[in-house]
């Protein structure tokens, strides 16, 4: 029953060309309206164009690219009263058809958009790891050697802008994706369309901050504090639009996510039997809808700023600055908790695995994951404890910032819980596990350090800020996801990695990432500012040490790119069903996962964590129906 | 067993099961936009607080004419009742009003937006020497006609749906609807008493 | 069984040596950011303190990771456990999150008690007028720090306003820095006397500090701000005796003495007019 294929789906087929087509044409003419349609005031030396013309050319780039790619299809067809797309339209966006060409189109199969994110998050961290060996090497010496002041500000900028691009979609991408409507006991998110589009918001983001480097660059770092913000050129339009299409695909997520959660769980599938893995996601997608729109604020401001030279942020014209750190930073602390939330949900998720014992405790991992999102939300003035402003409100976000530890230790504690008693399966996933554990320890010792108000005015904006996040997000989050690629590539490609040479790489990763990062401890305490380019001579032992790590630590992890190229696209070893031997229902499902991925509704569920019983996650029922066409 | 979803959500866009996922997630949407609204608060009342410079109201910068900002609440209000009169409707299933009401509230829906463009010129968008009390009014001016048009351009689709019948107007639709308007609509009255009165 | 409660005993014993050697290496080694001013050796104290704490509860997380993943291979439990106490322990669960949160109340007493009883740094201040000069050693010392984009000078109000490029401080002397800047966004960074904070255009940063310690120290600057925020240090700042202050600024005011006419008159904050030359 095929009817000849409509042209909508036609220009689907070829939606990632026509994408790119419709993103440089946007770009041309959002460029020629802004620089001469839409007028703005004095402004600076702009040979390249005005900050609306580049501002207007990246914001049409963006509804070009996703015209091309075919995402205007739908609304225009609902706005015109248009028919509903047919069964098998609808069919082949979900990706029905099969094949590699689903990965690069528009699909809204949330395994495809997993497996998507995948290759974006990789793609965001090895371009910022690069950055990164930039970095290293100039800094080997005390003063400029190989960068320019503009390069090497912009190398830092697009390093950790980057970074965050990666993190914070680094789990939640590839694997909340991927496994939330599995192991809650649907076919699909509740907007699988809105879905696709939060995957396809990234690559543009990506380009269009990267594209900084014809721009001029920008000079702020990802924090892009104003009025610094306001003086830098055209560069740092590429940072405020790339930052806000995050922000959007951040929020659109997590408001699908919650939804999907919240309202299309399958029957029996209670709250209380959800995974753990599934309450993170929860509790992150919370954070993501409620933190972004406030990024989203602050760059529409700053917007302005640079196009009219309104003064948000400039004292003198009736701003401030203060205005800029306490919305940016109202984000950004929730942001470093969608980070690595996540994590702790699939750590636990995948601990009761390798320990083959039930989760300890999992009501007060639930308990502690939510207090860590409630908390997230006051917290966030103490990334200003220096800075002037309202000290007398510093006691209370001390305490609240001190607080947050109690429930970030609740993890360790179900952890420890977990392990107490069991005879652990030393798998590369629970090696990686391991590493997260001893990283984000270290990590969270760090921050108590900066929590504190006095101790903080030695420490705040030093490399000992640098370690402390570079051990949770990059030490936790990063092992996570490292953890999670091995555990689930079985499942997801039906691929295995080899073991050996893994492990290998594990140990490798291990040492060199503490080694780098035990040195600019070390350098932060002894007194080294972020971001400079030039240091005080004493410091150079440990900077070179930092270097010589770091390339350690680039070599491992381009290590482990190779090896899952080479296995997923070369060796290609077959993977047992169930490798790991869980309890998932994720695992109970066929490889590769069917369309919809189950053929029948299980008729019961539990926790996927009765490894003392052996029951799995979900019950299908007899294996034979009771009446054919029931 | 059977094999449907228990939300009825067998094919992508089928809504018919969806209508409380459509719902929750209207409300989930406008606690996002919280969040964007509250920030846009800080940002007035910390400005205004601190008046730096002294450049938050300096002199010769007015307030907008209160005869344009009432308008500008009217046309909202009016599309608000019609649309709570289509759910009214819908949800008693008394489809002969429906599309006359409908066309009604598309119709205020766009006198709203073109009220709110006047509105947002107030300023003369020369901004660079108008203080901060200029700047935010006219950025919140903006953010809130994106947000009228975002939601006018659904409800235009939904009235091209029931009218063409190809997408008959469900309960679930008309309440999703129905609350975001009124959420912008009430928005809008905040930003209506803080600008012209709190200044 | 044994073998278990063996194990036991030498993963506590092991910690129990570790905890106490490390607390007394700390006790003994030099703690950022040392004991050049009253300031700066009360956030010694606050870091040994935190130290001291972390190390114990660290150094135990790690050892009970460790005890788990080694210690159950080679003397692993035989002892049943029930269902429930599988899942969860409701007693043990309580006396963590209990013990977690009185350490946690207790470092923020702490840190609340330090603030108030420092009062390193007091925030914007009101726009009051330059101190007077200081008549005794407790009496604070005004000093202005501007920051610009890419140095930063130095202001003595209670001498003539004059501006410096050098800061030289008197040494048990009371200081009371005012901190602002020009542009951006910087933060002034002097590491031996613990002061750090940032300097914001059009706002007064106020932070007090006592050195006791004479030198020369590093100054730099702690808040990205342009191009050249790495090269604004200098590592000529000075805590010196009183009579070489009283001599050093009798040569900076002779020094200053013919361009005094062009400087601004002393204020808390500046509003320099990008149009207007030397404003």
């Amino acid at each position: 029953m095929s009817t000849p294929p409509t042209l909508a789906r036609r220009l689907n087929e070829w939606g990632l060309p026509l994408g790119i087509v419709g993103m440089v044409i946007g770009f041309l003419i959002g460029f020629a309206v802004g620089t001469h349609a839409i007028p703005y005031s004095f402004g600076e030396d702009n040979s390249l164009g005005s900050d609306p013309g580049i501002l207007l050319g990246y914001a049409l780039s963006v509804v070009g690219f996703l015209a091309g790619m075919g995402f205007l299809n739908y609304p225009i067809g609902r706005l015109l009263g248009a028919k509903r797309p047919s069964e098998e339209d609808n069919a082949y966006i979900h990706g029905e058809s099969g094949g590699l060409s689903r990965y690069f189109r528009m699909t809204t199969d949330h395994k495809v958009i997993g497996l998507q994110y995948l290759v974006m998050i990789l793609a965001f961290l090895f371009i910022g790891g690069l950055g990164a060996m930039f970095i290293r090497t100039e800094l080997l010496t005390p003063s400029p050697t190989i960068a320019t002041a503009q390069s090497y500000l912009t190398l830092v900028g697009l390093h950790s802008t980057l970074m965050i691009f990666m993190a914070s979609a680094a789990i939640i991408g590839p694997f909340g994706n991927y496994f939330v409507p599995i192991m809650i006991g649907t076919r699909n998110m509740a907007f699988p369309r809105l879905e696709a589009l939060t995957f396809w918001l990234l690559p543009p983001a990506g380009i269009i901050l990267l594209s900084t480097v014809f721009l001029g660059g920008f000079t702020t770092g990802w924090t892009g504090y104003a009025p610094l913000a306001d003086q830098n050129v055209l560069g740092m339009d590429s940072y405020l639009i790339g930052f806000a299409l995050i922000g959007i695909s951040i929020g659109l997520s997590g408001v699908n996510m919650i939804a999907t959660i919240l309202t299309m769980r399958a029957p029996g599938m209670a709250l209380s039997r959800m995974p753990i893995f599934v309450w993170s996601v929860l509790v992150t997608s919370f954070l993501g809808a409620l933190a972004a729109p406030a990024l989203i604020a602050a760059v529409m401001m700053e917007v302005f700023d640079r196009s009219y030279q309104t003064t948000f942020f400039v004292p003198a014209g009736g701003g401030s600055p203060y205005l800029w750190e306490n919305l940016f930073w109202f984000f950004g602390h929730p942001e470093v908790y969608i980070f690595v939330v996540p994590a702790f949900g699939l750590i636990m998720e995948m601990l009761p695995v390798f320990t083959r014992r039930p989760l300890w405790g999992y009501r007060v991992a639930v308990g502690g994951m939510v207090g860590i999102g409630l908390l997230s939300f006051v917290v966030w003035q103490h990334h200003l404890f220096v800075s002037g402003l309202a000290p007398s409100l510093r006691p209370f976000y001390m305490f609240s910032t001190e607080l947050i530890s109690v429930p970030t230790g609740i993890i360790y504690l179900v952890a420890l819980g977990t392990l107490w008693r069991a005879r652990t399966r030393f798998t590369t996933p629970m090696l990686f596990i391991f590493g997260f554990f001893f990283n984000f320890l270290i990590g969270g010792f760090t921050g108590v350090f900066l929590s504190d108000v006095p101790s903080d005015f030695t420490l705040h904006a030093s490399y000992f800020v640098q370690a402390h996040f570079h051990y949770t997000i990059m030490g936790g989050e990063v092992f996570a996801l490292m953890a999670a690629i091995v555990y689930y590539l079985p499942k997801m490609t039906g691929r295995t990695m080899d073991i050996r040479l893994l492990r290998f790489q594990f140990w490798a990763v291990f040492i060199t990432f503490n080694g780098t990062f035990i040195s600019l401890i070390s350098v932060g305490i002894l007194g080294m500012p972020r971001r400079v380019i030039s240091y005080a001579a004493y410091l150079q032992p440990l900077n070179v040490s930092a270097t010589v790590f770091a390339y350690g630590l680039g070599l491992s992890m381009t290590l482990f790119l190779g090896i899952l190229l080479w296995e997923v696209f070369i060796k290609q070893r077959v993977a047992a069903a169930n490798p790991w031997e869980s309890l998932g229902v994720e695992w109970q499902v066929p490889t590769p996962v069917p369309t919809f991925n189950f053929d029948r509704l299980p008729v019961s569920w539990s926790l996927p964590y009765d490894y003392d019983t052996g029951k799995p996650a979900a019950d299908f029922g007899p294996a034979v129906p009771a009446f054919s066409g029931a | 067993m059977s094999d449907a979803s228990p939300t009825g959500l067998t094919v992508i866009d089928d809504a018919k099961g969806g209508g409380r996922t459509l719902v929750f997630t209207s409300r989930l949407v406008m606690a996002a936009n919280t969040t964007l609204q509250l920030s846009l608060l800080f940002a007035f009342l910390y400005l205004r607080a601190n008046n730096f410079g002294g450049m938050w109201h300096p002199s010769g910068i007015g307030t907008p004419p209160q005869v344009l900002a009432l308008i500008s609440l009217a046309f909202p209000l009016i599309t608000l009742f019609a649309l709570w009169a289509v759910w009214s409707a819908v949800s008693k299933a008394r489809d002969s009003s429906v599309s006359g009401l409908l066309w009604l509230a598309l119709f205020e829906a766009v006198l709203t937006g073109a009220v709110r463009i006047l509105l947002m010129y107030q300023f003369n968008w020369e901004l660079d020497s108008a203080g901060t009390y200029a700047a935010i009014s006219t950025l919140w001016y903006a953010v809130l006609l994106g947000e009228f048009i975002l939601v006018g351009l659904w409800l235009l689709s939904l009235v091209m749906g029931h009218v063409r019948r190809t997408d008959p107007l469900s309960p679930a639709h008309a309440r999703a609807i129905l609350d975001q308007w009124a959420y912008i609509t009430g928005v809008s009255i905040v930003v209506y008493l803080l600008i012209q009165y709190v200044k | 069984m044994r073998n278990r409660a063996t194990a036991i005993r030498v993963v506590v014993i092991v910690w129990l040596v570790a905890a106490v050697a490390g607390d007394v290496a700390l006790a003994f080694g030099p703690i950022p950011p040392g004991q050049a001013s009253d300031l700066a050796s009360s956030e010694s104290l606050t870091i040994l303190l935190l130290a001291e704490i972390a190390w114990p509860v660290f150094s135990a997380v790690l050892a009970a990771l460790f005890f788990t993943l080694v210690v159950n291979k080679i003397a692993p439990p035989t002892a049943e456990v029930s269902a429930e106490a599988l899942r969860g322990n409701t007693r043990a669960q309580t006396a963590w999150i209990a013990a977690t949160l009185v350490v946690v109340l207790s470092l923020a007493v702490y840190g609340t008690v330090a603030l108030a009883i420092d009062q390193p740094g007091a925030g914007i201040s009101a726009d009051a007028a330059a101190l007077p000069m200081p008549t005794s050693t407790s009496q604070p010392l005004e000093v202005q720090v501007i920051a610009q984009q890419w140095w930063f000078t130095y202001r003595y109000p209670s001498y003539g306003g004059i501006e410096t490029s050098q800061l030289v401080l008197p040494v048990n002397q009371k200081i009371e820095f005012h901190i602002t800047s020009l542009d951006v966004v910087h933060s002034f960074w002097f590491y031996a006397l613990g002061v750090k904070a940032d300097a914001v255009p059009l706002n007064d940063n106020v932070v007090t500090a006592t050195p006791t310690l004479t030198g020369t120290y590093r100054i730099q600057c702690a808040e990205l701000c342009g191009l050249w925020h790495g090269n604004m240090a200098d590592n000529t700042a000075m805590v010196v005796s009183s009579s070489d202050f009283a001599a050093w600024m009798q040569q900076q005011t002779t020094l200053d003495a013919p361009v005094m006419k062009y400087l601004l008159p002393y204020s808390h904050t500046y509003e320099p007019s990008p149009t207007v030359y030397g404003s």
